[in-house]
């Protein structure tokens, strides 16, 4: 996971339809594992 | 001794798209249908869960979904002085594996092939003459647009496509695609959300004068119950499309759109890791009475049948014909024979672009979310001064950024150490890309045989492909490169890179899943394996149904067409055939 937080990816969160029209904008959520654990 | 089961009125080869809807179709029309399918069952519920589908390294890198070449491997060279040798893994092109076929791990661009494509070689004479494409292999399908229209349709409100017409029964409609043959009605779902890298390319090429539009998807927008009464949800743009199957019940595929229904029907049975080996003619060649298969025990079995449906994945579909004597092999030597003939692949090139301080955020993806324009594609845009014919659509997708297999770096970027991290560290949120898909047009030199040297796990001859990126072709993607190139400047990126297509097709780094080809329909059974309604001219009651029926490849995605193409043999098949067996056009 240290890698994804270097890179700015946010795991498996399988749902960014309230951040698809922000465009440009930095996602504001740290990453999550597959087993749903946070970073 | 195979065992000797009852008869059924129709064995249908593989439960992908095309064997999923034909079963559909036939079953509603009363018949009793199973289908013998290769691989493993696979549903959304057991088997894609949202809970680990998210699983890179499992799915993208290992491949998990895929056929596995010790299940069925091929032979590749790229001209006929070569000697054709066994791929160890898949890698230029992905086969899918299990039931919902490759239509479980595909992206989902939905394109409509055009009007022009179905009669190119009439369309491409009138407009230029036929010194312009004397080398090509270039044929009309035997179908026209207007008996195909309806097909099309059918296709996309089963599986909810999102996008926007462009032409509505001859009338252009802002927003859509202009270039797109005329179509009777709306899409059945609005196109969905643009992310930042999409919307950027279409703000910069309409500025640039060019007709950007939403490409059309089978990732839903929104949810949608289809036809059949089947309900699928919204995307949610996860990111995990491509290679991945979809655990949102979102992404168009035989198990969202078909199966719930198929399934629950008693007139339809599936029988699941059983492989067909041949299909069994009768002496003089000319009836197919039924298809052998083993189980899962090894266990052999003959499946009696008055209607044999060839299903598989496109190439598997050529080499079931050439196993069971179906049609006459293509000899590119003096042109004779048929099967094996037109095969075809897909010629393409991409930009990449670099900014500074940007968040793309290329992880709110979809596997069909994005912009594409259609000014270079087929035949939209003149020919007449050029050295070639085709064309490509230029596509601004955003599909993941998934962290293993997505790490655009600058040219010259070390390939480990401190600077490369770095640089995926910039390049991750800075960087987008666009690419042209470009048409890929028979010659007399790329075709499929039997191998004379390689064999599967039963002993079956391996498929040998004999493919180059012909001359033609590798014009037209230069020219879309240079297209590009004056496309990437207004954008004002701090590096911009375009990438050239050279001769010499490699197997093995990823380009493209899209081959076609090789049991091509037509209206003539000299230069065609099946006829307008995918029914092979040798033996009336086989049909041979999928992109093996392609008589070239478009600059467009094939399952759209694929769909249609199942629709329309299946129509055939339930208005024309079974009133009447017989060969539904005579040679």
């Amino acid at each position: 996971m240290a890698s994804w937080k270097m890179i700015g990816f946010p795991g498996a969160r399988y749902d960014y339809r309230d951040h698809i029209d922000k465009h440009n904008q930095p996602y504001p959520h740290g990453p999550v594992s597959i087993y749903g654990m946070g970073g | 001794m195979a065992r000797l089961l009852p008869k059924k009125d129709a064995v249908i080869i593989g439960l992908g798209w095309t064997g999923s809807i034909l079963a559909q179709q036939l079953t509603d029309a009363g018949l009793n249908v199973v289908a013998i399918e290769r691989g493993p069952w696979r549903d959304t519920a057991t088997d894609f869960n949202i809970a680990y589908m998210q699983d890179e390294l499992r799915y993208a890198v290992r491949k998990d979904l895929f056929l596995q070449p010790n299940v069925e491997a091929m032979t590749m060279r790229n001209d006929m002085s070569q000697t054709a040798l066994p791929m160890r893994d898949y890698g230029s092109f992905l086969p899918g594996n299990g039931v919902g076929g490759a239509g479980v791990h595909w992206n989902g661009h939905t394109w409509r092939f055009w009007d022009s494509d179905f009669s190119i070689r009439t369309h491409l004479t009138q407009r230029y003459g036929a010194a312009k494409i004397k080398n090509l292999q270039l044929q009309d399908w035997g179908v026209t647009w207007n008996e195909i229209e309806p097909s099309f349709d059918q296709f996309e409100y089963l599986c909810g496509i999102s996008g926007k017409a462009g032409n509505l029964k001859g009338q252009i409609q802002p927003g859509g695609n202009p270039f797109e043959s005329a179509r009777s009605r709306e899409y059945p779902n609005p196109p969905m959300r643009m992310p930042y890298a999409s919307t950027l390319f279409a703000q910069t090429m309409k500025e640039q004068g060019y007709h950007p539009f939403p490409l059309p998807s089978a990732n839903l927008s929104q949810a949608y119950v289809n036809p059949l009464g089947v309900r699928m949800g919204q995307c949610s743009y996860c990111g995990f499309c491509e290679r991945f199957a979809c655990g949102n019940y979102s992404k168009a595929s035989a198990q969202t759109t078909v199966l719930p229904v198929l399934m629950k029907k008693p007139n339809f049975e599936v029988r699941t890791e059983c492989e067909v080996l041949k299909v069994n003619l009768t002496p003089d060649g000319k009836h197919a009475k039924s298809v052998t298969y083993l189980d899962a025990n090894g266990v052999e079995y003959e499946q009696p049948g008055d209607i044999v449906l060839i299903c598989a994945y496109a190439l598997m579909n050529v080499r079931m014909m050439l196993l069971s004597r179906i049609g006459t092999q293509y000899d590119p030597k003096t042109g004779a024979g048929t099967v094996g003939r037109n095969y075809c692949y897909q010629t393409s090139a991409g930009a990449r672009l670099f900014f500074e301080g940007k968040h793309f955020n290329p992880f709110i993806g979809a596997g069909s979310l994005g912009q594409t324009i259609d000014d270079f594609n087929g035949d939209a845009f003149d020919h007449s001064k050029l050295d070639f014919v085709g064309g490509a659509g230029i596509s601004c997708t955003v599909t993941n950024g998934r962290p293993i297999g997505n790490r655009p770096t600058l040219p010259g970027t070390p390939r480990w150490g401190a600077q490369w991290k770095q640089a995926t560290v910039d390049g991750y949120q800075n960087s987008m890309g666009f690419g042209s898909q470009g048409s890929s047009y028979p010659v007399r030199e790329n075709y499929l045989d039997l191998d004379p040297t390689y064999t599967d796990r039963h002993g079956r001859p391996l498929l040998r492909m004999t493919f180059d990126f012909p001359d033609n072709d590798v014009a037209m993607s230069n020219y879309l490169s240079d297209q590009m190139e004056k496309m990437v400047k207004p954008f004002n990126a701090k590096y911009a890179a375009v990438s050239r297509l050279k001769k010499g097709w490699n197997s093995v780094p990823y380009q493209s899943t899209h081959n076609t080809g090789g049991a091509v329909m037509g209206n003539d059974p000299k230069t065609s394996a099946v006829n307008k309604y995918l029914q092979s001219w040798d033996v009336p009651n086989v049909f041979v149904i999928g992109a093996s029926a392609f008589a070239h490849n478009a600059g467009m995605n094939p399952t759209g067409t694929v769909g249609a193409l199942a629709f329309w043999a299946a129509e055939a098949i339930t208005t024309k055939y079974i009133k009447s067996p017989g060969a539904l056009v005579q040679a």
